[in-house]
Parts: structure tokens; sequence; C-alpha cells
């Protein structure tokens, strides 16, 4: 009897944590969007929700015009999972978890999208996300570009606190361009890994926040547009008083502004004063001669036409894949946009706004040309026009972040050290710098580590996989079963063809191999074109 | 000292990027290199000494100087040059090896000496350059799908983040290999990450995944032929295709006649260079080998009983791969770079070691395309610094990129649109075929 009571017990607890698995993954209780919603932000995304919706509309009238002109036909609208697949992984870079999205495929409320999009723009996730993107923009050669590890991770940190704050765009790179102290408080890491040159912070800040190629004209003037070498020194000057200092040994440096400090125009002992890009006056005097913020009150203010230009244009390419200006940052005279009207109006909007991004995202995924499908059943469009959308590779973080909280089961990414390693050995082998949607970056090591590597082979693993293991379960038929891998990697429901081959390939399994089945399938699918991409 | 140096200025000129035909010294020899070698059919290995191996104690002896140390010089097939006396078997093959004694960089730490000498930039700056194999393997790779066109092995810690490919994006990612421990029959196993199935899933489970993975693939990419998707697909019909073909069979040196395996030594970095062979010979363009075991070439004490191993090591593997190569006919196509992250100081220091010197140290450069028994270059007496012919880690890459007949001007674009060249070097003419 004394021995049988451990027995039982072991048992009773492996039933209860089934029970817990299966409870949280049918119930939902613990989405990521209901688990973290933001506390001061309850109000409509971008508190003016007449203005967006009209955004909205203006858009698809300036789009439906411009296809008109062209004679092209749009694709029709997406279905409900695609777009639900499409707009979790674009405005919070994960893939719908099970629960979501399946309440999602079967509400018939006629708002069901415009609600799904201001829940997402209103979670923390959402924040998060964007700090992932701008980490990628500022620091391309992360990690550790100081060489001390973690330096990125500060980054991070700051940009999330912005981005959940919801700071106004122009307050947010002025912050950005004035960051001063220990390199691991946050965007000084920026300034210390351009080395503190100012032709280099020039250069980057340039591209990433005017959407500019100023450096073209660094050597010699760009041939083709309005910039001057003059013009790239003026903007490089405003950069050319900040200094290091070393703090303690292996703690982090300093950047602080000096009252001296000064550039020169190549191969002469000219110095080159401060200017603003395509502005003949002197800049704004600032009462503590700080250059950095003479700079940021020209950079925020109205007489800057670059800056809001840049901001709508990296959204619109997170959204579409590919931007009005293509490539984002090389908005310069000899690339014109696809759609200027479209660029314009955006424009206007984020500054009528008062440089509220979110409302921005809230407008573009609002209309109806973010929410046509991306499969191809008329004659091929040219693809910057936008009437088809564009089949989005997901970067690094995403895919792992999907398969952690849909396969895995787990939500949240820095909980467990032990998660945090595997996610940033995965992000390692799989980063692509310049990380472009529209191809797929990967060569025949990467995939080898998708098709042999530890994350699906753990995946795939009943023992230690949260999904299949929950699948288990014996009230869960083989068609639940197939339709809730298909959920939670594809984020639909399996035809009836597919369904057809995933039922023989369970019912074909005998009784002891059902456990491999299982993961055998899940295998597939984590190893299709469709669980890389967003549709 | 002859050189050709490249007008950057006039290169950097030209509207919009690409690759510039520019005369100069070597070009037309180039053409003729590959109208014998037939376009790409050109291989490189690098020889990786981790930790930065000992000059004074190999390729430039200094027998009669305190600096020297007791290692003897032997005379080598070539009259007047000198290599250590435990290097006796390449030392038969000085007519093929071409010894640069005049390098110079300015980095003296193992990781930042290490991205120099791989990227040819220090590491830190914006942009992120790749290692020179990967924008080697770019050019020469024949995307032979069964095999990878870059295969590093037994990288240490140093070489793994110095392996990047950068800017070029991460399919011209090295393949690594990775060495295990010695088993049962005394030689080291080398494993490839993730060419192992899990072994769990035999034959027909595999056959059944791959099946159902066809159906799924084919249906998406009906619906959505864009660019990314047949990418995806390409690749991972590679993938499979390696998986499932010969070319594992590559990778597995049980294959070869016991002789010839023992011939290389039973050390990883000699199963590395008869690997190498083996993958060259197979198509693989690009290939390294690491000897030291992540450092052990960094000899800050006991500098001559380490140095007398290593380099017993080394000439085993190294000059068994000259023989090798050149039996099959593959030495004339496959230039070796033998190179370390830096040298080791003359001076000896109390613990009868030598420490960091990236002031003057020397790089072997042999076979394809190398005029081979010469050494260029010179350091003074003392071996402290370098009289003649010095050189940086640009001119070596540069040179090295001739010898195999690509441009060291060949561009590829980085971060924000700047086209950035392989190498920025001078050619160092005299070394070349």
């Amino acid at each position: 009897m004394s021995v049988l009571v451990p027995l039982v017990l072991s048992a009773a607890m492996r039933v209860s944590l089934l029970f817990l698995y299966v409870s949280v993954f049918l119930s939902g209780a613990v989405g990521p969007i209901a688990a973290r919603r933001l506390a001061a932000s309850d109000d409509a995304v971008g508190g003016a929700d007449a203005a967006v919706v009209s955004a909205a509309r203006r858009i698809d009238d300036l789009l439906a015009e411009s296809w008109r002109r062209h004679a092209i036909t749009p694709a029709p609208d997406s279905d409900d999972a695609e777009f639900c697949r499409r707009v979790w992984l674009d405005l919070v870079g994960v893939a719908p978890p099970v629960v979501p999205l399946r309440r999602f495929l079967d509400d018939s409320a006629p708002d069901k999208r415009v609600r799904l999009i201001d829940e997402l723009l209103r979670s923390r996730r959402f924040a998060t996300h964007s700090a992932d993107s701008w980490s990628r923009i500022l620091l391309p050669d992360d990690p550790a570009p100081s060489g001390r590890p973690g330096a990125g991770e500060t980054l991070h940190r700051w940009l999330e606190d912005q981005f959940v704050a919801n700071v106004r765009y122009d307050r947010f790179v002025a912050d950005f361009l004035t960051a001063a102290g220990p390199d691991d408080s946050g965007p000084t890491v920026f300034f210390t890994s351009q080395d503190l040159a100012p032709e280099k912070i020039a250069t980057a800040t340039s591209r990433i926040f005017l959407g500019l190629q100023l450096q073209c004209a660094q050597c010699h003037d760009h041939p083709f547009d309005r910039w001057t070498q003059k013009d790239f020194w003026r903007y490089a000057a405003f950069f050319a008083r900040m200094k290091q200092h070393s703090g303690a040994a292996g703690g982090p440096t300093f950047v602080t502004d000096r009252r001296e400090g000064e550039v020169r125009f190549p191969g002469s002992d000219e110095i080159v004063s401060p200017g603003y890009p395509g502005v003949a006056a002197p800049p704004e005097p600032d009462p503590a001669g700080n250059r950095r913020r003479q700079l940021t009150i020209w950079m925020a203010s109205r007489d800057n036409p670059y800056l809001a230009r840049a901001a709508v244009n990296r959204v619109w390419a997170q959204m579409f894949g590919r931007g009005l200006v293509d490539p984002v940052d090389a908005m310069d005279a000899d690339n014109p946009p696809s759609h200027p009207e479209i660029l314009d109006f955006l424009s206007d909007f984020l500054v009528r706004q008062r440089f509220d991004l979110r409302s921005v995202y809230a407008a573009v995924a609002r209309t109806k040309a973010y929410q046509r499908s991306s499969r191809v059943t008329a004659p091929a469009v040219p693809p910057e026009s936008f009437a088809v959308m564009q089949v989005k590779t997901l970067t690094a973080r995403q895919s792992f972040d999907s398969l952690l909280q849909n396969v895995y089961l787990r939500s949240n990414p820095v909980s467990s050290p032990v998660v945090a390693a595997a996610r940033a050995a995965f992000v390692a082998r799989m980063k692509a710098t310049e990380f472009d949607p529209r191809e797929y970056p990967h060569g025949v090591v990467q995939v080898l580590g998708m098709i042999n590597g530890p994350e699906i082979r753990r995946a795939t693993d009943v023992s230690k996989s949260g999904l299949p293991s929950a699948l288990r379960a014996d009230f869960f038929t083989d068609r639940q079963r197939v339709e809730t891998l298909f959920l939670a990697t594809l984020s639909r429901r399996p035809d009836d063809e597919e369904a057809a081959w995933f039922l023989d390939q369970l019912s074909q399994a005998e009784r002891s191999d059902r456990d491999e089945a299982l993961g055998d399938l899940l295998w597939v699918l984590l190893n299709t074109a469709e669980a890389a991409t967003c549709p | 000292m002859k050189r050709s140096r490249f007008n950057r200025r006039r290169m950097m000129s030209g509207l919009g990027s690409g690759v510039f035909a520019a005369g100069s010294g070597w070009l037309p020899r180039i053409a003729a290199a590959a109208k014998v070698a037939g376009g790409k059919d050109r291989n490189c290995i690098l020889l990786w000494m981790a930790g930065g191996p000992s000059q004074l104690d190999t390729f430039d002896m200094k027998p009669d100087h305190a600096n020297g140390g007791p290692i003897k010089p032997i005379q080598t097939n070539v009259p007047g040059i000198f290599f250590s006396e435990h290097l006796g078997r390449l030392s038969g093959h000085a007519d093929s090896l071409a010894i640069m004694r005049g390098l110079t960089t300015k980095e003296g730490d193992h990781g930042r000496g290490t991205v120099l000498m791989r990227t040819g930039h220090a590491p830190g700056g914006p942009v992120a350059y790749p290692s020179i194999g990967c924008s080697l393997s770019k050019e020469l790779g024949r995307g032979a799908a069964e095999l990878p066109d870059y295969v590093s092995v037994a990288p240490g810690p140093f070489s793994r983040l110095a392996l990047r490919p950068g800017f070029l994006g991460p399919k011209y990612a090295a393949t690594s290999v990775m060495a295990r421990p010695a088993g049962e029959d005394g030689y080291p196993k080398l494993d490839v990450d993730y060419l192992q199935r899990d072994p769990g899933v035999d034959d027909n489970r595999n056959a059944e995944r791959l099946r159902l993975w066809e159906s799924m693939q084919k249906r998406f990419r009906q619906g959505r032929p864009s660019g990314n998707v047949i990418a995806h697909d390409t690749v991972y019909e590679s993938a499979i295709r390696m998986l499932q073909s010969d070319a594992r069979e590559a990778f597995d040196l049980s294959g070869e006649p016991a002789g010839i395996r023992e011939s290389y030594g039973k050390t990883a970095f000699g199963q590395g260079c008869l690997l190498a062979r083996r993958l060259v010979e197979r198509g693989v363009s690009v290939v390294e080998v690491s000897s030291g075991n992540g450092l052990g070439w960094d000899t800050h004490a006991d500098n001559f009983a380490r140095v007398k191993t290593l380099s017993e090591e080394l000439d085993l593997g190294w000059a068994t791969l000259m023989q090798d190569l050149r039996d099959r006919g593959l030495l004339e196509t496959t230039t070796i770079l033998w190179a370390g992250e830096f040298g080791r100081t003359p001076i000896i220091n109390a613990t009868g070691g030598r420490d960091h010197y990236p002031q003057a140290f020397s790089c072997v450069l042999a076979g394809g395309g190398i005029a081979g028994g010469q050494t260029h270059g010179q350091t003074s007496e003392d071996g402290s610094e370098v009289t003649d012919g010095q050189m940086n880690q640009q001119d070596l890459l540069a040179t090295l990129c001739a010898a195999l007949g690509v441009d060291p001007w060949t561009e590829n674009v980085a971060e924000g649109g700047r086209p950035i060249a392989i190498a920025e070097g001078d050619v160092i003419d005299e070394v070349l075929l």
C-alpha cells in the first residue's frame, strides 16, 4: 500500500498537469492581449477615431484612383484567417495564439477586424515588437557592437519604454539624438557604436530619421541630388562635440557634450559650421551651446519636411513589405515615391495627429488595401501598385516567438534564461543584416538547422513540447488535433484535402507510434514556406 | 618593390555599383589563369593557426640572434630558404610556398585580431564586414547544391565570431564542422552541424514527412508564387538533396584508405586537412581548417615545447595535403593561405614564452596562382620590425583574391546601399604566378 501511494499521486499529478495545459489552451484565459493591456490608453487608438477612419478612406480612394489610371484589378479581400495572421505578425511580431484566433474566426460581428487592430495596437507586445524593429535599424551589427555584451538589451529596454508610453515620435527622435550618459543606459550605445565619429553618426542618423543618403555627398557632390558635400559636413558638425569618458574598468563608457570640437572640410583646414540640410540660414541657437540640441530644434519642427515622410514611409514598409519610397532610407530626389499623394497625405496626417505614430498604424491597418489577399488570382501586377499584398518573410524573432508561444506554449521569451538563450542562439544563426521581407535570405546552413536543428526537434518532441503533449489527451478527435496543429502553425484551418492527408497519417499510425505521428505532422507544418512567411 | 596600386577615387567615382573592369598589372594574368583553370574552377584552403603562431619558430628563423631561441633551422628544397626543424616534411614543398615575412597590423587582441585578419577590418564599426571566406565563396562558389560552398573545420570560439557573413547575408555563412574527441580508432570525430537527422526518425518516417511536406509546399507555391516563397522552396530542395545524396559521404573520413588517413596524422587539424582535400575534390570552393583547438598557438609560456608539438601536427597535415593535392592534379587550382591573428614577440619572456606581436609577423601563401620558392619581405636581425616588404591584412587579402582570380575590388552592397570592395589593399604581384 505504501508503495502504491506515490504511484497514484504521480498519476494524479500528471492528469492535473495535463488538465492545466488543456484548459489554458482551450479557454485562452491567458492570451497575451487580455493579460497585458496598457493602463494609460483605454481611449480609441490615436485618440481620434474619426480622423483615423477618414484617413484610411482617403488612402483607399487615392489607391483606387491610381489603379483605375493604370487599369489594374486589385486582389480580392483577404479571408479572416489571412488577415488575422497578417495583422498579428505586422503589429505585434508574433502569429496569433490558437484561442484568440479561433475566437476571431468564429466571431460574426462586422467590426471584428477594427477591434482586433485597436486591441493589438494597445497591447504591450506592440511596444516590444516596435522596439525589436528599431533595435534592428539602430544597431544592425548587434549583438555587442561596443564589445560588451548586453548593450543592445539596454537600448531595447529604452525603446520599449518609449513605445509603451507612446511618446510622440518627434519627441522620441529628439530624446534619442541628444542622449548622453553611460552607454548601458539606452540610446548612448548607438553613438558609441558609431565610434562617436561625426561623419558616421551623420550618415546613420540622416538615413534612419530623414530617409536621406547624405553620405553620398561625403566625398563629392551627389551627382543626382541637391545635396552637396557642404550639406553633409554641415549636418555632421552637429555631432562634432561629443566626448567619451571611460568609467570604472569593465564598466560603462560615458558620453557627454563639450564646448569645443569641429569638423573640417575633407582635404582642407576649413572648419565647417553646423547647418540644417537644405537650409541656408544658420541654426537656431541653444542656450547651453549644445550642438545636438540645436539640431533637434529643427529636426522636430514643421520646417523639417523629411522627418514625418521618413516615419510614415517606414510604417508603410512594415505593413506592406515595401515603402512608398523604396528602399526606405533612400528618399532622395532620384528615387521618387510610387504614390506621392499618399506619402504627402500620410505625412500631414502624422503632423496633424501630433506625431502619434500609432494612429498611422491604425489608419494603414484599416485600409482595404492592407486587407487584400496576397493570393495571386489575376495576371501579375507591379508590386509597387499595392494592389496585391506582398508575402513577407518572417524575421528570426517572429519565427522563434511564434514557435515559443504556439508550440512550446510558453509566452514570455525573457521569463527564463534557458529560453532567452535558445532564442538568442536561433536569432544569431538566422540573422540577416539589411533584412528584406520580400526575400528569403537563408542558405543551406540555416535550412539544415530548421530541418534537423534543436528548435524544431524540441517542438516535435511530445515529452518536451506543450502543443503535441496537450493534443495527446483522449477527448480530442483526430480531426480536432489536425485543426489545432494548423491553427498553431499556419494560423488557419486546413481545407478538406489537407485535412484528409493529415488524418490519413494519424490514423495509419499504430497506437504506440501516435506520439511520433503528431511530431511528424508538426515537423511538416513548421518547415513549410507558409509557416516561414506572413501572408 | 612591384605593386599594383589601384586608383580608388577613380574607381569609386563611377556611377552606381558593380564590378569595375579596371586595367591592372595582374588582370591579364587572371584572364589567362581563368582560361587554364576553366573559370570558377578555383579553390581556397585557409589553414588558421588560432592563438597567433610564432613566426620566429616557424618561417622567419633568427638563428644568429638571442631572440631566435633553441629551435634549429633546416634547409628547404629551395636554396637559401630555411624553415624550423619541426617542419621537415613541409620543407620539401618550399618550392610551392611564398613566405610573407613583412606583415604588420594594429590589433594585438585575439578577438579583434581574428576579426581584422578574417574581414580586413577591425570590429566595432557600423558596417558588418563579411569574413574573406564568405566573400570568396560567393565569388568562387559553384552552388553545387549537394555540398555547401564554404566549410569551416574545427573553428575556435574567436573564429566563430569572425566567420560571419556580415552584410552578404546568412546564405553565405560557413557550414561548420566541429571536432570531437577521438573515438576508439584514435581519430578525432568531425561532425557537421545539423547534417544528422534526429536519430529517432527512421527512413520511413523521414520519407513520409518529406512526401507530405512537398504536397503542402506545392499548394502554397501555386497560390503565392512570390520571390521569397520560391527561394524558400529552392533552398529547401538543396538542403534535402544534400541530406539524401552521397554528399554526406564527403564528410565521412572512414571511407579513406587507412594509409592515407594515417598519413595526415591522428589530430583534428590533420584529419581536417584530409577533409579539406575531400571537399575540394567534390566541388566545395572554400574550406578552412583551424589548428590549435581554440587558442593553442597562444604560447605565453613554454613556447618552444608547445610550438614543437603544434608544428609536428601542422607539418604532417599540411605537407600531406600539399602532396595529396599535387597527386590529384588539384594543387594548381587550389590556393592555400597559412595565417593566424598575429605573430609573437621576438623577445622571449620570463616563462619561456612569447607574447602577442602584431608589428612584424609572417603568413604563407601556397599552391594555385602562387609563385612558390620565395620569401617576400624581411624583418630586422632581432625580428622586432619589418625592414622590407611591409604589408597589412588588406594587402594580404587582396593578394589572396588575385591568386584565386578574383578581382579584390569586386563590390558588394552593405547597409545603406554602400558599395564595399572585398579587399582594398595592394596586390603583391611578386608572389603571383
